[in-house]
């Protein structure tokens, strides 16, 4: 089994979505902590104390690269802290989860009917958050959370194809794979 | 010795660092407890854990949710030692 820890529950609505077409062939949990900062003891909990492989998607909630590879590099810190144990992911989100979609502007323009301009999609990739929950009226959802709720094929597709989310996927495969194969084998 | 934060910040690396400062003039053995309504920043958590002697352990929003409804502090406090004994974990969460 291969856990996914988030943030929070609006973190754990998108990577279900995300990953929803995975788990007829994986077996992944997608738990979510209670928060900020909540998220990497409990997942260095299930990693120690279960054993079993952990990916951590978290938000960096900064836009400065440098700021980013920081954090990473603390977190790569916190969970090698003892004898090398099972495999972990980290998987940042600059500055949150939300740059998924900022990234991928075509599929916030489907929805306004309209091109972002260049200021907008800087806005919207420095600020996904704040530039999404600004427009929901005219992307027609009551919530943020509703928009990756509602993606269709073709965007899901296309949010599928992030570099982060396959470098997610990649490793659920993997690890479920290999932990396949010891089930088998034993 | 007992410490808690409410701040809207996660408590940062001097609140332990403070903690500790003042365990030093304490008996060996004497341990704290750092509660944080905002958790602790990874900063935090690193120090915690690679400071020598693990004097000071940490309790998170989410353990007060868990322990205090249930009225299990004193058994909670007691697994959070034993882990940290066990594994050497300054934030062992509940």
């Amino acid at each position: 089994m291969v856990h996914v820890v988030v943030e929070r529950k609006h973190d754990q609505v998108v990577i279900e979505t995300l990953l929803a077409d995975l788990s007829l062939k994986h077996s992944f949990d997608v738990h979510v902590a209670g928060g900020r900062d909540a998220g990497r003891p409990l997942a260095r909990k299930i990693l120690v104390l279960q054993e079993q492989p952990v990916a951590f998607v978290f938000d960096t909630d900064t836009s400065d690269p440098s700021s980013s590879a920081d954090l990473e590099q603390s977190l790569h810190s916190y969970f090698n802290l003892r004898a090398p144990g099972p495999p972990f992911l980290l998987v940042a989100m600059a500055p949150t989860i939300d740059i998924l979609l900022a990234d991928h502007p075509q599929t916030i323009e489907k929805r306004l009917g309209r091109r972002l301009s260049a200021a907008e999609r800087v806005a919207a990739r420095f600020e996904p958050r704040g530039f999404l929950r600004a427009h929901l009226k005219d992307l027609g959802v009551p919530e943020v959370t509703d928009l990756f709720r509602s993606l269709n094929k073709t965007d899901l597709e296309t949010l599928r194809k992030d570099k982060r989310i396959v470098k997610l996927r990649g490793f659920i495969e993997k690890q479920s794979a290999s932990s396949q194969k010891k089930r088998r084998a034993g | 010795m007992i410490e808690s934060k409410d701040y809207d910040e996660p408590a940062a690396i001097d609140a332990i660092a403070k903690l500790r400062f003042r365990l030093e003039s304490r008996p060996p053995g004497t341990m704290a407890i750092l509660f944080s309504v905002k958790n602790f920043t990874t900063a935090t958590e690193l120090f915690a854990q690679f400071a020598v002697p693990l004097n000071v352990l940490l309790w998170s929003a989410a353990d007060l949710d868990k322990a205090l409804p249930a009225g299990s502090m004193l058994t909670s406090l007691r697994e959070k030692y034993r882990i940290a004994i066990e594994r050497g974990w300054a934030n062992y969460p509940l």
